[in-house]
């Protein structure tokens, strides 16, 4: 089923209220179609063309999210996420197109809190402007977590598909409960392995990772069309679906 | 053979005396040039004078055996050159023997060419060889009596060695001084020769100029050798080649007067750049008349030189070929970079303009702009998987970006190329078989998820939309093998290697859309991973897409 924008706020009620956003891309058609769209959705947006034009509108708006595209006309938009992390800790949101691995872990290592990869549709960037939000602006962490079947009870360590309690080992609630925690967005292999393990970044501990995440998958497989929690992001990292997220997948599949 | 023995007693005490100031002034005139005609032509001048002679020619090695040229100016005989091979005339004897050849009855001499004594009417006559360090002949004279019957003397005879003696020595030094001018000037014109095909050209003259005898050079070309350059006269048949390829398998000399292949007429060297064989020199020559130590020496040195030449014009030549090459890449990389950032920006427009308009519509709404919003979305993906395809294809073709290869877990493969497909996979059963204990396999998560995608879409698209699709995976033998299956038409058995053909199509089905373009892009990306594909008829009906991939990545792929 396929919600309205214009509803959608209300109905999930997470977002901060007239969040205001500065969108820079140089596309002016983007611009358009984003200013068409978020504005209904109760977002502010100040659009820039240029990273010159982006640190100076941040001065003046102020805003609480930046969409940030990687292509622009002056400079490298890596250098602009530099700049606006020198002294800001807004979340910022960077826009690229797809085999650019290696940005995208530069970005989100400079300080990106997650990346949309164009094209994107507009069910999906909503969906990341809330978790970005909803991570940046304390919506504590709750009690319980639910997308889909799953269920994680956080004050009893339980974890459930459907109506079927999920034994985990204690490496493999960790690393779920830290995709809980950034539910929607992504966490790169660099950051989990150090929130898993605290440790150094080895090739081995990669493999660790994607044997943990490997099992963990398989414990909460439910669907025979092999509907994933846990979505991968190749060369980067993983993400965990929120329940949104869920729900629309669930809907084309 | 007529060695006379004959004797005029003890020589007088002026006789002696005459020869050695003539033997000095041999000496003095020999000294004073290193030009080595002037120094035969003094040699003959002077030998006639001590021995009271008519006249007398001279002449030098070469490699089709000696070359009588040098003939004492005014002595009547018109210029003749001639030459001798081994066994010819007296020339040809006395190198065979390296020894000298004295008549006095050149008439019915056996040695002698016939045509030469009637021609200048020789009574009688020494050949004398000139002989160097290394024992080789490096040349003759002779010398004549014709109008008189005055017979040659012992005495004649020691003066004319002694003169050979001194004269060998003039003759090597003007030789080899010849020799350094030679190769000086080789190398000059070498360096001076811009491109390989230049510097053939340089060579092949030198050569031709320097060792008077045919010759072919050969370089390596795609399959075997190559002829490159080739004087007229030079006979070239299979067995040449035969011997030259020898030559150049085996880094070592081939053909005539050689043990390996010795029927082939033209002897083969192999031209070296340090322990490497470049190329192959055949060089002509009859037979039992090869070169002399000082032109092997020669030979020895043109042929470095011409190697190390022939070496830079082949860098030369590739480093062309390496810049052009280098310049397409990166002539085809912008491409490739600006086509997808240009192709893009629309994309992503349309498609976020798109899902705008369908979120916002009623959720319920099957009206028709929904259903034609809902085809849009549908194509744009299309169009931007097909694009992203065909990028990754050329990229990977030119080389320009190699697989992202990192331990996958295959269903969370599957998984994304379902979600790619989204709506086009709604109501139709797809099963997917995969062991649960599947170890990782090491593929890019990106292509291996387009093949899939392809493979789905086309089961989709050509079995009827009730009947199941399944993906069955396993590892056999060390290879993860991913089996596609559907139920539907099936591919003509004849066509099952010809639908991987690039944008080929099977012709009955041209009312759907193309299902060559995708397999291609499937076998580019999975023999990419070192991996096979192909197409199998299903018994029970419909086609089988089988690939598999290797679960060992080589490390040549593998970063």
């Amino acid at each position: 089923m396929k919600r309205s924008i214009a509803s959608d706020k209300g109905r999930r009620g997470t977002e901060r209220a007239g969040a205001r956003i500065l969108l820079v891309d140089d596309e002016h058609s983007i611009q358009e179609i984003l200013s068409l769209t978020l504005q209904p959705a109760g977002y502010s947006l100040y659009p820039a063309s240029t990273g010159e034009e982006a640190l100076q509108k941040f001065k003046l708006a102020r805003p609480e999210l930046i969409l940030l595209d990687l292509f622009l006309p002056d400079m490298d938009g890596k250098e602009v996420l530099r700049r606006l992390r020198a002294w800001t800790s807004t979340p910022i949101v960077v826009m690229s197109v797809r085999h650019q691995e290696a940005e995208k872990i530069a970005c989100l290592d400079a300080g990106a809190d997650d990346y949309l990869t164009k094209p994107f549709t507009m069910g999906e960037l909503l969906a990341r402007l809330r978790a970005v939000l909803r991570r940046a602006f304390g919506a504590s962490q709750g009690e319980s977590f639910k997308a889909g079947a799953l269920r994680v009870d956080f004050n009893r360590r339980e974890v459930f598909v459907g109506e079927e309690k999920v034994n985990l080992s204690a490496t493999e609630y960790d690393l779920l409960k830290v995709l809980v925690h950034h539910a929607g967005l992504v966490r790169t292999h660099h950051q989990l392995i150090h929130e898993l393990w605290g440790g150094m970044y080895y090739q081995d501990s990669v493999h660790l990772l994607r044997v943990t995440v490997s099992n963990l998958r398989r414990k909460l497989a439910c669907d025979p069309k092999i509907l994933r929690y846990i979505v991968t992001e190749p060369g980067v990292g993983y993400r965990l679906r929120t329940d949104a997220d869920w729900a629309q997948v669930r809907e084309n599949l | 053979m007529r060695r006379t023995k004959s004797n005029s007693g003890r020589p007088k005490a002026q006789e002696i005396e005459r020869s050695l100031l003539s033997l000095l002034r041999l000496s003095d005139s020999l000294n004073s040039t290193f030009d080595v005609n002037q120094l035969l032509d003094v040699l003959v001048e002077q030998v006639i004078e001590l021995t009271n002679a008519e006249s007398g020619c001279a002449g030098l090695r070469t490699a089709k055996g000696m070359s009588c040229s040098h003939f004492l100016p005014g002595s009547g005989v018109a210029p003749l050159s001639y030459d001798c091979g081994p066994d010819t005339g007296w020339p040809g004897w006395v190198m065979a023997h390296r020894t000298h050849y004295l008549t006095n009855d050149a008439l019915n001499d056996t040695v002698i060419v016939p045509h030469v004594r009637e021609r200048f009417g020789i009574k009688s006559g020494m050949c004398i060889p000139m002989i160097n360090g290394e024992k080789d002949v490096i040349g003759v004279f002779e010398i004549y009596n014709k109008k008189s019957s005055k017979e040659f003397t012992q005495q004649d005879l020691k003066n004319s060695l002694a003169a050979a003696q001194i004269a060998a020595l003039a003759i090597q030094s003007g030789l080899t001084y010849k020799k350094l001018t030679a190769l000086a000037g080789f190398s000059r014109s070498l360096t001076l020769a811009g491109d390989l095909e230049q510097i053939l050209e340089v060579a092949g003259h030198q050569f031709e100029t320097n060792f008077d005898c045919g010759f072919v050079l050969l370089l390596p070309a795609d399959h075997g050798l190559a002829v490159r350059f080739r004087t007229p006269e030079f006979l070239w048949n299979d067995k040449e080649m035969e011997a030259a390829t020898w030559c150049w398998e085996h880094g070592r000399e081939a053909g005539a007067e050689t043990t390996a292949m010795p029927d082939a007429l033209a002897r083969y060297l192999p031209l070296m750049v340090r322990v490497q064989v470049i190329g192959v020199l055949g060089l002509e020559s009859s037979a039992g008349a090869w070169f002399s130590t000082p032109q092997r020496e020669l030979l020895a040195g043109f042929i470095a030189q011409s190697a190390l030449a022939i070496e830079r014009g082949l860098l030369d030549q590739r480093v062309r070929r390496l810049r052009f090459l280098d310049e397409s890449d990166r002539l085809q990389n912008t491409l490739l970079a600006a086509i997808s950032h240009e192709v893009r920006a629309p994309i992503a427009a349309i498609t976020a303009a798109v899902s705008a308009l369908l979120g916002s519509s009623s959720p319920l709404g099957k009206t028709p702009e929904h259903q034609l919003l809902r085809t849009v979305e549908y194509e744009i993906k299309r169009l931007h998987r097909l694009m992203n395809n065909l990028l990754n294809v050329t990229r990977i073709q030119a080389g320009a970006t190699r697989l992202k290869l990192e331990p996958c877990d295959l269903s969370d493969v599957v998984g994304a190329a379902l979600e790619e497909l989204g709506t086009s996979t709604q109501k139709r059963q797809i099963s997917v078989q995969i062991p649960s204990d599947l170890s990782l396999v090491p593929m890019d998560f990106d292509l291996i998820t387009q093949v899939l995608v392809n493979l789905f879409s086309n089961a989709i698209k050509f079995s009827p939309s009730d009947q199941p699709i399944d993906l069955r995976a396993r590892i056999v033998n060390d290879k993860l093998e991913v089996l596609v299956v559907d139920r539907g038409r099936g591919v003509p058995a004849g066509d099952l290697d010809q639908v991987f053909q690039k944008f080929r199509q099977r012709a009955e089905s041209s009312s759907v859309e193309g299902l060559g373009l995708g397999l291609s892009i499937c076998r580019e990306f999975v023999e990419a991973h070192r991996g096979q594909i192909r197409l199998e008829t299903n018994p029970e009906g419909g086609t089988i897409a089988r690939f598999v991939l290797p679960c060992q990545a080589s490390p040549a792929v593998y970063r």
